[in-house]
């Protein structure tokens, strides 16, 4: 059989091969990545433009449930205060209606509480970064106005309007309570309490002073109530970030999976070219010099 | 009886013949090394015997000839690879480039998308903030440039395409020419009863170059061969070349013509074919695609948009503009001007951050592709990979298929050193082996003549 002598293309065609190889071994390796380019593998490069958006989304979910967060535990605060603020209204309304306090007494404590709402209207109108907590969507000015002309001695600036704020796929919490919810609310009025209260002390009626006391109680249930949602919401945010967390770790697995390089793999690889190199180069050099001018003299 | 002449008449033509062997073994190994040469081998005859006295003496050795040891349906079947070879390497090389713009996932139009939903994700918190706002828009303004970034790679690289187009013409004509000018020479040759090998060596040559642009279909005549091109229009007919002209078509891309016909679509193999099928195909496709995500995505972020109040009250606007879906990818540009014109708002209030749900939703809505836009992104970095990737593997398997043609091609035509070296002791030693019979002759011959001598 005749064969092809002149295989100095073929030679430097496996040559090229193992070469290319090793190219792309140590590319592999510089970048750890087993897709570099799309064609490396269409399907895993394709899948890992959703991987990216899904773990950026839940970065993005993270951090929209950090700024929640700020916002729920200002007026989770705010209501706090205000409770302790209206449990020392309750107990000065007991102390004023048990009819041993004088009527200068009654005035005094009239002005305390006088005071006390103007604290209360000043926490409903607490603001973080610009936004006010208690205003409902209409949250860029202060919602609460002290106003002697209204019966509940107060004007609500605000609107009933609630915002939700996404924190994770399908997933999103509200993140304000109208202020017409927690501090004029038909079921527990906090406002219109602390003036029936200042009004009943300032006139010395015992009967009204007992009957306001009974409202401030009310208006106390009912911050209680809509204090509760913001502690709800914030256990419900912390279990969300920890899920958040989980799954950012289960994406950078998956990424690994779809384009990163089996680095061991890979080391292997390349030393396996290297040797195929050296043999193919030392194949060449034994093989090259063989030809019968050699030996003949 | 033979006679002393007749000897030295036979000496003479093996010393001849050799002679010729010879010239033939060094031709070989002076172009053991020439791209196309074919080797070509000595063709001895005896010559016819002579009737002398009842005995059939031979006469010696005739020297025929030199014949080229070539392989036709081998030649068309490398001429044939050939050009599925340069067609898939055309292929492979556009797309790789191609592919370049997709390939990160850090930066281009599919982070652009996420960064503007998860900007517009973040405004939610805090739907009045300027600095919010203003990370939406600058979000947009990125995401455009990624677009106008991508649409502008993809027809860069046609441009780039179809400037190859007019250099592979002339190279094709260039070839046409030289291959009908051989085509009269081989036939000439021939007349004149004389082995062309050579001229068909450099025409082989030729073809083969013709093959690296376009697939051609070969055949024989008696004029010489007909070339033409795989869908038969003819380059070549005997000594007679037909020329391929550009023009520019409506597309703005320049056409293939030939006697005022655009034959185009038609041209389908190497390199030519290659860059054809990227520039008309595969890249258009790709811009298709990738102009219906920008017009798709936009017009569902615009009517998002439209839907809600802006930050003055106003009613919102669209967010980006194109001219039509169309170009819709180089041609999209930011609306917007202000922060405030991000129609957050769902019941007009500054803090309402109802309607932005409404845009972010667009992220997890199908377009009417069927796909979300980041998965229409995603469809679009598979097109353009696995396109790339089957280009990719067709060509190492098309190199390979090549390699094991020409090995083959090789050990037929192929000049083998070794062997021409021993051809060269056989005829140097049967030249020596003649060249003593004549001086052998030659003895005899003084022989005879001192013999005369002596007898006088």
């Amino acid at each position: 059989m005749r064969v092809n002598s002149n295989y100095y293309a073929q030679v430097l065609n496996s040559l090229d091969t193992t070469e290319l190889s090793q190219q792309n071994d140590l590319l592999e390796l510089s970048t750890t990545k087993r897709v570099n380019m799309p064609s490396d593998d269409p399907t895993a490069a394709a899948l890992e433009v959703g991987n990216v958006e899904s773990t950026s989304d839940a970065a993005q979910y993270q951090q929209n449930i950090s700024s929640t967060q700020t916002m729920l535990q200002s007026a989770q605060s705010a209501l706090n205060s205000v409770i302790t603020s209206l449990n020392s209204v309750i107990s000065q309304g007991v102390e004023a209606a048990n009819g041993t306090v004088t009527a200068a007494q009654q005035t005094q404590t009239a002005a305390t509480i006088s005071g006390i709402r103007d604290q209360i209207i000043s926490l409903a109108n607490t603001a973080v970064q610009g936004v006010y907590l208690f205003a409902g969507t209409a949250s860029d000015k202060p919602p609460f106005q002290l106003n002697s002309d209204s019966t509940t001695g107060v004007t609500y600036s605000g609107n009933s309007g609630v915002n939700s704020v996404p924190v994770g796929d399908n997933e999103t919490v509200q993140s304000n309570v109208p202020g017409d919810q927690v501090f004029t609310s038909s079921s527990g009025n906090v406002m219109q309490s602390l003036t029936d209260m200042i009004n009943a002390l300032q006139s010395n009626s015992t009967s009204g002073i007992e009957s306001a006391t009974t409202e401030v109680q009310k208006a106390l249930t009912t911050v209680s109530l809509q204090q509760g949602f913001y502690s709800s919401t914030n256990t419900q945010l912390e279990a969300d970030n920890t899920y958040l967390q989980n799954e950012t770790v289960t994406l950078q697995t998956q990424e690994n999976n779809l384009i990163g390089a089996n680095v061991a793999a890979v080391a292997t690889d390349l030393t396996q070219a290297q040797t195929t190199e050296q043999a193919t180069l030392e194949a060449i050099a034994k093989v090259l010099p063989l030809s019968l001018l050699n030996y003949l003299q | 009886m033979s006679s002393l002449n007749s000897i030295m008449s036979i000496a003479t033509e093996g010393l001849q013949a050799e002679q010729g062997a010879l010239a033939v073994t060094t031709n070989n190994i002076a172009n053991s090394n020439t791209p196309g040469y074919t080797r070509e081998v000595v063709n001895l005859s005896e010559s016819t015997t002579v009737n002398q006295g009842g005995l059939q003496l031979g006469t010696g050795v005739t020297l025929q000839g030199f014949q080229s040891i070539r392989d036709e349906v081998l030649q068309s079947q490398i001429n044939n690879q050939t050009q599925q070879t340069n067609y898939s390497l055309a292929q492979s090389n556009a797309l790789q480039s191609a592919e370049t713009a997709f390939s990160s996932t850090t930066t281009g139009i599919g982070a652009g998308l996420t960064s503007f939903f998860n900007s517009v994700s973040q405004l939610i918190t805090n739907p009045a903030d300027s600095s919010l706002r203003q990370t939406v828009l600058t979000n947009a303004s990125s995401l455009v440039n990624s677009f106008h970034t991508a649409a502008s790679s993809i027809s860069e690289l046609q441009t780039g395409l179809d400037e190859t187009v007019p250099k592979s013409v002339t190279e094709i004509n260039q070839l046409s020419t030289q291959i009908a000018n051989l085509n009269a020479q081989v036939v000439a040759a021939q007349l004149a009863g004389q082995d062309p090998g050579t001229i068909e060596d450099q025409r082989d040559q030729l073809v083969s170059q013709l093959s690296q642009l376009t697939s051609v279909q070969t055949s024989s005549s008696s004029n010489g061969e007909t070339i033409s091109t795989g869908n038969g229009t003819t380059l070549v007919d005997g000594s007679k070349s037909f020329a391929l002209t550009t023009a520019t078509g409506s597309d703005g891309m320049q056409h293939v013509m030939q006697n005022g016909q655009d034959i185009t679509s038609s041209l389908t193999g190497g390199s030519l074919g290659g860059t054809l099928q990227v520039r008309d195909s595969a890249l258009p496709a790709l811009q298709t695609k990738l102009d219906n995500l920008a017009s798709q995505f936009s017009s569902a972020v615009n009517s998002a948009n439209e839907s809600g109040t802006d930050l003055t009250g106003a009613a919102g606007q669209a967010i980006f503009s194109t001219a039509g879906s169309t170009g819709a990818a180089a041609t999209i540009q930011l609306a917007l001007t202000s922060t405030s014109q991000i129609a957050a708002s769902s019941d007009g209030t500054a803090g309402s951050s109802g309607n932005l749900a409404n845009l972010l939703a667009v992220q997890n809505t199908a377009l009417p592709s069927g796909m979300t836009p980041v998965d229409a992104y995603s469809d679009l970095v598979y097109t353009v990979g696995n396109a790339s990737s089957q280009a990719q593997s067709n060509n190492t398997a098309d190199n390979a298929a090549l390699a094991q043609l020409q090995n083959q091609q090789a050990s037929i035509s192929g000049v083998s050193i070794d062997e021409e070296t021993t051809n060269m002791i056989r005829y140097q030693e049967a030249y020596q082996a003649a060249a003593k019979v004549v001086s052998t002759v030659d003895s005899l011959y003084s022989i005879l003549i001192s013999m005369g001598l002596t007898t006088a």
